[in-house]
């Protein structure tokens, strides 16, 4: 996810609001992984169901109940373009803020990038 | 003294039977035909309450508690057939022949014909799952343990190579 959130930063994770209002595209969320189900992961949400997503050579669509996830750092993430769309019950919550590094602090809110 | 004293219990109760729901487990009502014949055996009659056990590990044959991927609202009941690596026939996914990719399993209803199940989603991500189901623990006349087994014309091929050897 960098240059967004660094290595051992500390974020402050909402597992609230994507209840209520769902997850919207451009949201930071932290996921269970799917290749290591013991292991979270740390992605931006880039495409909802229905939505049609750009790879490296394709369109995919994104199916029902499924969200896709992708790094910030393009060249080195392994995200949906690796494994496909990830099941939104995998998902945990909602990056809020970062809390650790202090003199970093800011709230993250959903852009597009 | 007695209000403080129930406020008191609430105060404790309450994160203490959050942390053995999450933790340990708890009992779920068992909806539909899919799990026929070991849960539910009788369409018309009670629904079997079944008591799902918190595990990270599951193995071949586990009857097990996942969210849909389809719709993260919905929990299913299936059994898991094969684990990440392993090869199975697909009974009618688009595949006919499915190999689990890493961090995946295949999950499929005992009464595959009314059952939506891995032959419709493919292979689920573990991470889905999040309980064994261990005992059917309502109606009494329904008390036992859940067995864990494959059934044998659903093992997967890389077993079945072994087994011809």
């Amino acid at each position: 996810m960098e240059p967004t959130i660094w290595s051992d930063n500390v974020v402050l994770c909402d597992h609230i609001t994507p209840r209520y209002r769902g997850i919207q595209a451009g949201d930071i969320v932290i996921s269970r992984s799917v290749t290591k189900p013991d292991g979270n992961v740390c992605k931006r949400v880039k495409g909802l169901p229905g939505d049609f997503v750009v790879t490296d050579f394709s369109f995919v669509r994104v199916p029902t109940g499924h969200v896709w996830l992708e790094g910030d750092n393009h060249k080195n993430s392994t995200d949906s373009r690796t494994y496909g769309p990830v099941p939104m019950a995998l998902i945990r919550g909602r990056v809020l803020c970062r809390i650790w590094p202090l003199s970093e602090f800011c709230v993250f809110n959903s852009s597009k990038s | 003294m007695t209000f403080v004293e129930l406020i008191k219990t609430i105060a404790f109760g309450i994160p203490i039977g959050i942390t053995i729901i999450d933790v340990v487990g708890y009992v779920a009502r068992v909806d539909g035909i899919s799990m026929q014949p070991a849960l539910n055996p009788e369409s018309g009659k009670d629904h079997d309450y079944v008591f799902l056990k918190k595990r990270k590990d599951f193995s071949r044959g586990d009857v097990v508690a996942l969210y849909s991927p389809r719709d993260k609202d919905q929990k299913l009941i299936k059994r898991v057939i094969a684990l990440e690596g392993d090869t199975v026939k697909s009974l009618t996914y688009k595949q006919p022949v499915v190999t689990i990719p890493v961090g995946h399993c295949w999950v499929e209803g005992d009464n595959a014909s009314n059952s939506m199940d891995s032959n419709l989603f493919g292979p689920i991500a573990v991470a889905c799952l999040t309980a064994t189901a261990t005992a059917i623990v309502w109606p009494p006349s329904r008390w036992q343990f859940v067995r864990s087994f494959v059934p044998e014309h659903r093992l997967p091929e890389n077993f079945r190579l072994k087994a011809g050897e």
